[in-house]
């Protein structure tokens, strides 16, 4: 019986064909664009994600206990002395200790703020992989100590090239301002902006010399997959330090990303319900069309239920049609964004909120297809609900009139 | 087979009331071939629709095969629809995405009764359209569709067809050919017919006639 339901309602659908096709474009429409903006921001995260771990702050970054997670990076008397903490932290192979401070670069005219990134170069290529992404010139461990890496976007803003000069103006640890003359000596594009934007490597030594902050960091960036490190560290130190995930210091970036994937998700929740009405009234005018029909049906003996059934089986199959082909399109729109990706070329100085590289990709997701899938069946059930329940009412004695 | 006693049917209760049907008493045996004319307005097709469980009269008893139709809720009267009854329409009704076949078969199925392929297509040559077994409605000609439709009611073997003016769409060459189908299949199944109609020719193939003058039954006579 069901089947004979399904197959009768499959040949009504496309009874008023120009409607039908309609309809299930419009949902089509729809469904497609969710699963591109689901790709596209998907691909966002996750590009971002890799960004913030691997080139920037790592799985876990361990402060001294007093430091204010809403500052960029520590105060100089926040700074703590490594040696304590030896022990605890030579058992992370992928970690590297780091003396961060605020700085204005200077270069001839032009000055920007940046932070410096004193580092052992050998841990932090280890952890960061940085020597891959020297763009121009040499990375720390090629260089004498008065050479400096610097993100790529900077230099570019800075209008310096390697081996040129510049000054950098920054607070010591006594709280005075000093300067250093500096040459490039690396140019480094990683792909993160927070990086190539903003940060001047030199060697932890120099940057502690400079400093006056000998034998001190201000923070140690740990690489690891082991998903119990934070409680074992933060047992270890007892207190002594804070320890925070790579989620903990990016909150903004989190807060963003969910943002957006909630506007974004308003967005095509507007467009689906577009598409609903579409279906609500695709059904609700085949309604009105075949009353005639319904009250032969009934006459043949076809129960309410049945009719409902009939219609909501309708909708059913207008929206498996339409996401199905949603889906299709959300697929073919994606295709060149997955392997092409979106360029930002021209716009590295834009901030639009994720940590991104001037290509990032889109991803796919095999779970939101399917989710759509389900989605768009079950919403299109819902909508030819009540246009299916009118027809299961109609009267036969007043429809068969005619 | 059935038996109205005083049914009454009132549209607009209580408002601006309009006496369809007034206190008809009737009694249809089976294998009947009966007739109801009279002129529009005239209560023929109230009375083919509470008689066929379409509708129900708002006072009075009816009895089919000795079962209160008057006391049953809307699913029973469904299945009594599906299991007892054909019907035949004016316009054929048939569904028009379905071929001559499946529209058959529909009835078949929805009477929830066993059935073999060649059930159906026994029945389509009963009233001459095995041939014509998979063209769609609008393939068809008038006199075809109405075939189909004879076919749709007769497949279930139902006690009792009814047929609203059947031949009303119908040239009077077309009237008496489905006229004849019917009789045939009257005399072959002993399948009661009951049918309007206002084309004395065709009232001509009823072995009783009853005539409605409104609401109430004029005259009922043997032929």
């Amino acid at each position: 019986m069901i089947g004979k339901i399904f197959s009768l309602a499959s040949k009504n659908v496309f009874r008023a064909r120009t409607r039908t096709l309609i309809t299930i474009f419009a949902y089509a429409f729809g469904i497609g664009m969710y699963i591109l903006m689901d790709g596209l921001l998907g691909g966002a995260y996750k590009d971002s994600v890799k960004n913030i771990v691997q080139k920037d702050i790592g799985n876990i970054k361990v402060f001294s206990k007093g430091y204010d997670i809403n500052k960029i990076v520590p105060d100089p008397e926040d700074y703590f002395d490594e040696k304590v903490y030896r022990e605890i932290f030579n058992k992370y192979e992928y970690s590297v200790r780091e003396l961060q401070f605020l700085t204005t670069i200077v270069s001839g005219e032009q000055q920007y703020a940046g932070v410096v990134r004193g580092v052992n170069p050998k841990s932090a290529n280890k952890v960061f992989n940085y020597k891959t992404d020297v763009k121009v010139g040499a990375w720390l461990d090629s260089l004498p100590d008065d050479e400096v890496v610097m993100g790529e976007l900077l230099a570019k803003v800075l209008k310096l090239k390697v081996g040129d000069n510049f000054v950098i103006i920054y607070r010591n640890r006594d709280g005075n301002y000093d300067a250093y003359d500096f040459t490039v000596g690396g140019l480094i594009y990683t792909g993160n902006p927070n990086v190539d934007r903003v940060d001047v490597f030199m060697k932890l030594e120099k940057a502690q010399e400079i400093m006056g902050a000998q034998g001190l960091i201000s923070d140690i960036a740990i690489r690891t997959n082991d998903k119990g490190a934070v409680e074992r560290i933060r047992r270890d130190c007892g207190g002594d330090l804070t320890v925070y995930t790579w989620e903990d210091l990016s909150q903004d970036f989190l807060n963003i990303n969910k943002t957006k994937q909630i506007s974004s998700a308003v967005l095509i929740m507007m467009i689906v319900i577009v598409a609903v009405i579409g279906i609500f009234n695709t059904i609700l005018l085949g309604m009105f069309e075949r009353q005639i029909e319904v009250g032969t049906l009934k006459a043949l003996g076809m129960s309410e239920k049945e009719i409902n059934l009939l219609f909501v089986i309708e909708g059913g199959i207008i929206g498996l049609l339409g996401s199905v082909v949603g889906i299709i399109t959300g697929v073919i729109l994606n295709i060149p964004f997955v392997t092409i990706g979106i360029s930002l070329k021209g716009f590295e100085n834009m901030d639009i909120g994720y940590p991104v590289e001037a290509v990032f990709r889109s991803t796919w997701n095999p779970g939101s297809m399917i989710f759509a899938l389900i989605f768009g069946v079950v919403i299109a059930i819902l909508a030819s609900y009540y246009p299916a329940k009118r027809a299961a009412r109609l009267n036969p004695v007043e429809t068969l009139r005619g | 087979m059935i038996t109205f006693k005083k049914i009454t049917k009132t549209y607009n209760p209580g408002k601006i009331e309009v006496h369809a049907l007034k206190d008809v008493d009737i009694t249809i045996e089976k294998k009947e071939f009966m007739t109801i004319f009279g002129p529009s307005g005239s209560g023929k097709t109230t009375f083919l629709n509470i008689v066929g469980c379409l509708d129900v009269a708002t006072s009075g008893e009816y009895l089919f095969e000795g079962e209160r139709i008057s006391d049953l809720k809307p699913i029973e009267l469904s299945m009594i629809r599906r299991e007892k009854i054909g019907f035949i329409f004016q316009t054929y009704n048939l569904i028009p995405v379905l071929t001559a076949y499946e529209n058959v078969e529909i009835a078949m199925i929805l009477s929830r009764k066993r059935y073999t392929k060649d059930d159906i297509y026994k029945t389509l040559e009963d009233v001459g359209i095995a041939d014509l077994a998979d063209r769609l409605p609008r393939e068809m000609s008038g006199g075809q569709q109405q075939r189909v439709s004879i076919a749709r009611a007769l497949v279930k073997s139902p006690k009792l067809i009814l047929a609203d003016e059947p031949t009303a769409n119908l040239d009077s060459e077309n009237a008496m050919s489905i006229m004849e189908v019917m009789k045939a299949m009257n005399e072959k199944y002993d399948v009661t017919f009951v049918f309007s109609t206002h084309d004395p020719l065709v009232m001509e193939f009823a072995r009783r006639l009853v005539k409605l003058k409104d609401g109430k039954i004029e005259e009922d006579r043997l032929k």
